[in-house]
């Protein structure tokens, strides 16, 4: 090949890669806004400038470990260079993140391994239930591997399902593009698809309350998850955790017992392996491990009332992980009594861990028959069981060496009332209506964003109010757009006050309202190092020149060109007004 | 005359730029003193860059965004240390590349998972045939790929040079390296780039 076809070739090559690279470079502004609050949260906390030592992170995860393992949510989190597996136990529900953006609960029997846990989160789920609700939101997205199917999710509450013989998935809102060989099918609101079926069919209503049930779980871990997401990594994240290779929780009581006794040596390293059981264990209280022996854990949910299902102790080590970790839902009175009375008189011990690791999860304790049920098939039984709790022995020593309770005789109690739906909080909202968007539903998204505004507190009003005047300028609703504008306008220190002015201005001139040449005037004297200035620039060198030609656009010009030299917009007003007088 | 324009353009270019460096080590002095906003300005002054270089060196990928928060939070933490031998900006494309060398080893680790090629949809002629814009989304997504091939310290060096246009001084400035090390990368990563290319085409689709 001749030097010049070479070189041509490569030429070629540079210029793809210029395409492909150069690709969108441009940041829209909530983008920027959103990254700024992040940023802004975090150099804000004192805590976050001195970031936690690794060792004190590493410490904090293994306590988080030990309180899963209080709680007898068994997980194997077995490291290798380059997955993390998370095994669940039989009977058992680990509540907790996957990635940055996704808050999940996995019930047992089950097995999953998390292959990327970035904003692009990927995992395959091998066996059992997984329930999660991705925070959806530019380049986030959610792909699970099951089975014979591949799910992809922009934001969205679903369940998906793999035991021998199929793979589910169930969507409870929001949509999921499910690939099957070589075909791609949406699963959308309350359809369920399985491997074994050729179009999505309606939920059955026992996922459907599974779903709707977690949601509420999903829903209160929220926002602790959110405020603290700085100082403990998602699971599957880049901080080493000890394995627990404890498959079952029968195993786990049987090696939890030694691991007791020596529970002065505490050892918080990375564990990898097998041998790490002791050290995982041995940092846990006492309580907690007596807790750990009693395999009842089952789906949190209202049924999960059944906390006065548990023996005292367990439920005191519950309690304190609920209250710190992920609060468990409290339905009716009728699990209330247990559970004080077990806090008042045998209270938990510092569950140190799950104080310092919010994400780490939980569960709460319930009957093992209905456990099994929950993870022997997509959907346990509803909460009829939650009307026969079985009853706490009286002493915390019974709960160390009592016997299973399977064995402990039924204690009828009066049925839970129902309890009443709570209403969706503000992120829950935005994200609704940013699922809506994403689905073209606009309508769909101003409801949502209306209702955050009806909210008191005014959380994420400002980007409420910024997304409903960008739908209303989309619209070319001007008037609408700008009275969203103006409410932004008056709320102080938000991020979006620039953007939100921006906008206005463009709005404005779009609008051919007399005010715009004034308005992006103004917006460069409050803004002088915005983002925007080189695109402000521009449409002041524009206006002026519609309205008094090359000598009344000269000043702005020559700015134009003195400031921003290289640009597409400096050679246009070069060549359109060729010279300064 | 049109030169004398340039000429008087690259000068008032110059001045801002200097303005703009000016700006920053004020802003610097005034976040060290305390003043809350600062920091803020300073974001403000360079996210749209750190975020357009992290985009040039990894591609339109998702986690940009997660990256460019890094940056500014380890700028911040960097700042209370700045002694002001180098340029903030200089200082934040530094930690920006760093950061991207760092995701890119650490995506080298993990196993590949295809890439989302609709990305791609966009930079594709939208009046050609369905054919043509499927062979040419192809052809990106190959490139891509065989980017990602190549090591961080060759990539960065080839992109700052092909994509950005900078000179072999100014990525040693930006990697810490030499230019005859600068220059060697580019060359490396470019016949790396071409054979890899050669190489997938070969191989049947």
């Amino acid at each position: 090949m001749t030097d010049a076809l070479r070189t041509a070739r490569l030429e070629h090559q540079a210029d793809q890669v210029r395409t492909v690279m150069s690709a969108g470079d441009r940041l829209d502004d909530i983008t920027r806004a959103r990254m700024w609050s992040a940023i802004e949260d975090q150099v804000s906390t004192p805590a976050a400038a001195a970031r936690p030592a690794r060792w004190t992170r590493t410490a904090a995860i293994v306590l988080a470990a030990a309180a899963v393992a209080a709680t007898a949510m068994l997980v194997v989190r077995a490291r290798s260079a380059d997955t993390d597996q998370l095994v669940v136990a039989a009977d058992a529900t680990l509540t907790s993140r996957l990635g940055a953006h996704t808050r999940a609960a996995l019930v047992g029997p089950a097995h999953l391994e998390l292959l990327d846990t970035g904003a692009a989160t990927s995992v395959r789920l091998h066996r059992g239930t997984l329930l999660a609700d991705l925070d959806g939101g530019p380049g986030r997205s959610l792909r699970i591997e099951a089975g014979d199917l591949i799910a992809e999710v922009v934001g969205t509450l679903f369940a998906i399902e793999v035991n021998d013989q199929r793979a589910c998935v169930a969507v409870a809102h929001g949509r999921v593009r499910v690939t099957r060989g070589a075909s791609v099918q949406l699963v959308t609101d309350r359809q369920q698809l399985c491997s074994n079926d050729a179009a999505p069919h309606a939920i059955p209503a026992a996922t459907a309350d599974q779903l709707a049930r977690h949601a509420r779980v999903l829903a209160m871990s929220a926002p602790e998850n959110a405020s603290d997401s700085s100082s403990s990594p998602p699971l599957g994240a880049t901080a080493p955790v000890p394995a627990i290779d404890v498959p079952r929780a029968t195993d786990a009581v049987a090696r939890s017992a030694p691991a007791t006794s020596s529970a002065t040596a505490p050892s918080p390293g990375p564990g990898t392996g097998p041998g790490a059981i002791p050290s995982v264990i041995a940092t846990t209280p006492r309580t907690a491990i007596t807790a750990a022996s009693e395999p009842t854990i089952a789906l949190p949910g209202p049924r999960s009332s059944g906390t006065a299902t548990t023996p005292r102790t367990a439920t005191a080590a519950v309690a304190s992980t609920s209250t710190s970790a992920l609060p468990a839902p409290r339905p009716s009175g009728t699990a209330t009594t247990p559970r004080t009375a077990a806090a008042s008189s045998s209270p938990a011990p510092p569950a140190s861990g799950t104080a310092t690791a919010p994400h780490a999860g939980t569960a709460a304790a319930s009957d093992p028959e209905t456990a099994a049920d929950s993870s022997a098939v997509q959907a346990p039984p509803p909460s009829s069981s939650a009307t026969m709790p079985r009853t706490a022995p009286t002493t915390p020593s019974s709960s160390i060496a009592g016997p299973p309770s399977s064995q402990r005789e039924p204690t009828p109690v009066a049925p839970a009332a129902p309890r009443p739906l709570e209403p969706p909080s503000a992120e829950e909202l935005y994200r609704s209506a940013e699922a809506a968007l994403a689905v073209g539903d606009r309508a769909a998204a101003v409801r949502a964003l209306t209702r955050i505004l009806a909210l008191p507190g005014g959380s994420l009003a400002d980007q409420a109010l910024y997304e409903l005047a960008r739908i209303e300028y989309q619209r070319r609703a001007w008037t609408a757009a700008r009275k969203h504008l103006a409410a932004l306008a008056a709320i102080a220190s938000t991020p979006l006050a620039e953007p939100g002015r921006y906008l206005d201005c463009r709005i404005a001139v779009e609008a051919k309202a007399s005010d715009a040449e004034r308005c992006f005037a103004r917006y460069r004297a409050a803004y002088p190092r915005s983002p925007h200035d080189l695109d402000v620039l521009a449409v002041l060198v524009q206006l002026a020149h519609a309205r008094a030609g090359c000598d009344g656009a000269r000043a702005l010009r020559d700015e134009l060109i003195g400031r921003y030299p290289r640009t597409d917009h400096a050679a246009a007003w070069r060549s359109r007004c060729t010279e300064s007088p | 005359m049109i030169n004398a324009i340039a000429m008087l353009a690259a000068t008032v270019g110059a001045a801002e730029r200097r303005r703009v460096e000016d700006d920053d080590a004020v802003l610097v002095e005034r976040h060290r003193g305390g003043d809350p906003d600062a920091f803020a300005l300073i974001y403000r002054a360079h996210v749209d860059a750190v975020h357009r270089r992290l985009g040039r060196i990894l591609g339109p990928i998702p986690e940009r965004e997660d990256i460019t928060q890094e940056v500014f939070l380890a700028l911040h933490k960097a700042l209370p240390g700045f002694r002001g031998d180098a340029k903030v900006s200089t200082l934040l494309h530094r930690i920006a590349i760093n950061r991207a060398c760092e995701h890119l080893r650490v995506q080298a680790r993990r196993p590949a998972t295809p890439m989302d090629t609709t990305f791609f949809d966009a930079l594709v002629d939208g009046a050609g045939s369905p054919e043509r814009r499927t062979a040419e989304r192809q052809a990106l997504t190959r490139v891509f790929e065989c980017l990602a091939r190549i090591k961080p310290k060759k990539r960065v060096a080839f992109i700052l040079r092909v994509v950005d246009g900078l000179s072999f001084e100014e990525i040693a400035e930006l990697v810490d390296a030499t230019p005859e090390t600068v220059a060697k990368r580019v060359q490396h990563a470019q016949s790396e780039l071409d054979e890899l290319i050669a190489r997938a085409d070969r191989r049947p689709s």
